[in-house]
């Protein structure tokens, strides 16, 4: 058991799996190696974006009144983005027009989490490049879209509350103003660490039959298993999450409070 | 099973014990935003906003329908009420008609009633005069007779044939006094 421990080094198992690499191991097949530029996690989001195009782009019957089953699946998406997400965080206004960046947020995410959940495929948003891409994509809003919007002036009106005494101010847009980065970063680490920590736990249970003998697999399987389904669940919750901040953080800075 | 781990570790990942978890990729990073811009530009085009359109378009259909319905069950309404009146009335005008006939039939009863009566009156009146008469005129020609009678018992009495002319004249005289 002991020079067991000592030949499978547990923590680098999982941290080679979880990590970004240059090659995509398939069963039965060599593995494949990538150019330099792109790495396993680029391609998940290639492969993603390829599947999503595929899947959303079929000819759909747009003047038919009844939509079809994958019609209505998207349909169902977009009215939920738009009606539960969108619209409560940005008003009606603005909330209809972001509609669309949401509703792609929420699907882009969704794949690649839960590609990650296939066997050989590797998590893209387990990697905080990947997350911090789109987490800034929503500071850009946040910031740019804001002043866009409301104006210089406007978007001042976000950062320095009105009605406080102006020594307080000294302190209080610091605050707001660095609370615009942390919002965003903590998007970005939120959905990370989620990932992340999902397939950590799975390949931890995967990795203890060997550590502990393959007497405890059945009982490793039961546990990965469930940790599996559960991380399943994190991912359409993470999708949410994110873009439902998203449109929050937005909506903050679109419409401050007065 | 450990020689099996152990050749597939490095077959599986080259750069073991090198930690990259949390470094950072320029490359990776513009990957991120090239696809997801992509996809939010074509997706836009051709998902996101023929969804939203054709979500407005029903969506305004269901609203106009709705619409429609409640004016269809408003005026139904109407209707129902406006027959509800004109049944109504015309209950309350067939009452009037049978009231109205009733009455005239009372009245057109009354009129005859009265019209019998006022003929029987009369027939009743035309009999008793009639009788009057005829009683009268039994009663006066009675009177002749007896008178004639009486003349003619007077004659055969006295035996002594008088003058005709002269008895009538008698005769005129004792039924004026009478």
């Amino acid at each position: 058991m002991d020079d067991l421990k000592g030949q499978f080094a547990l923590d680098q198992y999982i941290m080679n799996h979880v990590q970004n690499a240059q090659q995509w191991h398939l069963p039965f097949l060599p593995p494949i190696h990538l150019p330099g530029f792109l790495t396993l996690h680029g391609l998940m989001l290639l492969i993603a974006t390829g599947l999503l195009l595929i899947l959303l782009l079929r000819p759909r019957h747009a003047e038919s009144r009844i939509p079809s089953k994958w019609g209505n699946a998207l349909e169902i998406l977009v009215l939920f983005i738009r009606d539960e997400v969108a619209v409560p965080c940005l008003g009606p206004e603005d909330g209809k027009k972001l509609t669309p960046l949401f509703c792609t947020f929420f699907i882009f995410i969704l794949f690649l989490n839960l590609m990650g959940m296939i066997p050989f495929f590797s998590t893209a948003t387990a990697n905080f490049n990947v997350t911090g891409a789109l987490a800034l994509i929503t500071l850009c809003f946040m910031i740019f879209g804001a002043m866009y919007k409301n104006g210089i002036k406007g978007f001042s009106h976000a950062l320095i509350p009105s009605g406080v005494p102006v020594p307080l101010l000294f302190l209080l847009v610091p605050i707001e103003f660095v609370g615009l980065f942390i919002k965003a970063f903590a998007l970005m680490i939120r959905l990370f660490a989620n990932m992340l920590a999902g397939h950590i736990v799975i390949l931890a249970l995967l990795g203890l039959i060997i550590i502990l003998g393959y007497f405890t697999l059945p009982f490793m399987f039961v546990m990965a298993l469930a940790i599996y389904l559960l991380e399943v669940f994190v991912a359409f919750l993470q999708a949410y999450i994110f873009t439902l901040l998203s449109a929050m953080f937005i909506g903050l800075m679109y419409h401050p409070a007065h | 099973m450990n020689e099996t781990l152990n050749v597939a570790q490095p077959l599986h990942h080259p750069e073991e014990g090198q930690n990259t978890l949390l470094a950072p990729d320029a490359a990776l990073l513009l990957l991120t935003w090239i696809t997801f811009f992509t996809l939010l530009v074509v997706l836009y085009k051709t998902a996101w906003k023929p969804i939203l359109t054709a979500l407005e378009k029903r969506e305004a259909m269901i609203r106009k329908a709705v619409d429609n319905a409640e004016d269809a069950k408003n005026q139904l309404a109407k209707i129902a009420e406006t027959r509800g009146q004109l049944i109504k009335e015309a209950d309350r005008e067939a009452r009037e008609i049978v009231e109205a006939s009733r009455k005239a039939a009372v009245e057109a009863a009354k009129v005859i009633e009265h019209k019998a009566e006022e003929q029987a009156q009369i027939i009743l009146e035309n009999a008793q005069r009639e009788i009057k008469e005829a009683k009268e005129e039994l009663v006066a020609d009675l009177r002749r007779e007896s008178a004639q009678v009486a003349v003619q018992l007077a004659e055969k009495i006295l035996e002594e044939n008088l003058n005709n002319e002269k008895n009538n004249k008698i005769i005129d005289q004792f039924i004026k006094n009478l």
